[in-house]
């Protein structure tokens, strides 16, 4: 699973409760341009993606990179489906500080979806 | 006594002062109104402009001369320019107030074409048998933009305070796992809250806008107490805010371990922290900084991957953008730090472009 998350502590915590749920992690991409390079270069089946990655910059363009590819992926973000630009909040959003209940769920419904 | 008494010279008089009064109450009304910070244009029923003052001449950029006798909604962008006639009528046959009374936030239109918000109140009055409106406009550009960078901030804030909670709860996760026991997982949490809640206090000193390398060490090497223990030496470096953080945080486990097990942990053990600007040959800078625990006790590698070694030689060099090495040679933990100064040196582009 392609994780992005530019907040060091946050991505150690992702990363810790998908190997929980027996995920393996291609990243963590902590800057836009890492994730899209990861995107478009790495394999994966799922992706989790943080929006707002600082400095203004988003995971935007590189959930345009898997739509092209067809990986499902999910938004992790602090500011609710607001913060997600309006053609991408089909995509499931799991908020911060994370449930990993919630987590779980989402990863189980985009990797069936 | 009988008859109409005619006028005396002192009622004469006394009319002529009333005049005289008057004219100079008209003469003060003027000046009050030409001399007002708000625009002021008066209309009559039918949007006829009446007066337009110097306030509404220098905001809409038009001449009172220009304005006299044109319909008011030329200050108007659409669709509020073809539907005044329409308000006008409606309350001339309905008395249904919108407005009138009442006032309200909406846009203007200048003479070049540009549209900008105002607060406008409207006042009628009559004179004789005819109605007028007051309009009174203030310019709240200003104010709008002011509401948008607070609204901003309150986001930025609520998605700041998001993202600290899930850093808590990253931290408190960790310690939790790799805790021998509950006072030992207790004393850790603790000990990582206080030290991020430093980090904090230095970044926020500078409003978010990074720190001097130099501040972070003396700010951790204080919480320890033991000054005297270290030497630190190193040339002025700034580093971005989330740079500071996980330096601060890993300097925090490199302390915390040096007084439970390494230099810090015995009498006669000191600590060396020296760091550097180094040139490279892309005419880039790099940053090397070592940490060298001196005169401590034997010490080897931790058998399991702790908060804190993860926190160094994983994290921080994802956020430096370089290489850490954390060795355990028999002398004393070292730990050394790589990183490229372009890197560490990014501002908060946010609260810069925000504010």
């Amino acid at each position: 699973m392609l994780v992005v998350e530019d907040e060091l502590f946050v991505a150690m915590l992702v990363e810790d409760l998908l190997s929980d749920l027996g995920c393996e992690v291609v990243g963590p991409a902590a800057s836009a341009s890492e994730a899209v390079r990861l995107a478009e270069r790495e394999s994966f089946d799922l992706a989790l993606l943080d929006v707002n990655l600082g400095d203004g910059e988003t995971s935007f363009r590189t959930a345009e990179i898997l739509r092209e590819r067809g990986v499902a992926f999910a938004f992790v973000t602090g500011y609710g489906d607001q913060g997600v630009r309006p053609d991408l909040r089909d995509a499931p959003i799991v908020s911060k500080p994370i449930d990993p209940r919630q987590l779980a769920r989402v990863i189980d419904r985009i990797g069936n979806g | 006594m009988g008859g109409t008494p005619k006028p005396t010279r002192e009622a004469r008089s006394s009319r002529e002062r009333q005049a005289g009064k008057s004219a100079a109450g008209d003469a003060r009304y003027r000046a009050i109104v030409d001399t007002a910070v708000d625009a002021i244009v008066v209309i009559d029923e039918r949007g006829r402009i009446e007066a337009f003052n110097p306030a509404a001449e220098r905001l809409f950029g038009y001449t009172a001369v220009e304005m006299i006798g044109h319909n008011v909604n030329m200050l108007m962008p659409e669709p509020y320019h073809a539907e005044h006639d329409g308000y006008l009528a409606r309350y001339r046959d309905t008395g249904e107030r919108r407005i009138i009374g009442i006032g309200r936030e909406v846009n203007g239109l200048r003479a070049d074409g540009s549209t900008f918000p105002l607060e406008l109140s409207i006042a009628e009055w009559r004179d004789r048998d005819k109605r007028f409106f007051t309009g009174v406009m203030r310019d709240i550009t200003e104010r709008r933009r002011a509401e948008e960078l607070q609204r901003l901030l309150v986001n930025e804030l609520n998605h700041r305070v998001k993202n600290t909670l899930a850093t808590v709860q990253s931290v408190a996760g960790q310690t939790l796992r790799n805790a021998a026991d509950l006072g030992d997982a207790r004393e850790s949490l603790t000990t990582r809250l206080l030290a991020l809640s430093r980090g904090h206090d230095i970044l926020t000193r500078e409003s978010w806008d990074g720190a001097e390398l130099a501040d972070i060490v003396a700010a951790v090497v204080a919480s320890h107490g033991e000054v005297e223990r270290f030497s630190i030496e190193g040339p002025p470096v700034r580093l971005a805010p989330k740079a500071a953080l996980a330096l601060s945080m890993a300097l925090h486990e490199l302390m915390t371990n040096a007084a439970k097990y390494g230099a810090l942990s015995n009498a006669d053990g000191h600590v060396r922290l020296v760091w550097k600007r180094v040139a490279t040959a892309d005419a880039q800078e790099r940053l090397n900084m070592t940490w060298e625990e001196i005169n401590g006790p034997v010490v080897s590698r931790p058998t399991r991957q702790g908060f804190g070694t993860r926190l160094i030689t994983g994290g921080l060099a994802r956020e430096l953008g370089g290489n850490v090495r954390l060795d355990y040679p028999p002398g004393g933990v070292v730990c050394e730090i790589d990183a490229e100064l372009a890197r560490t040196g990014q501002s908060n582009r946010f609260i810069r472009g925000a504010a």
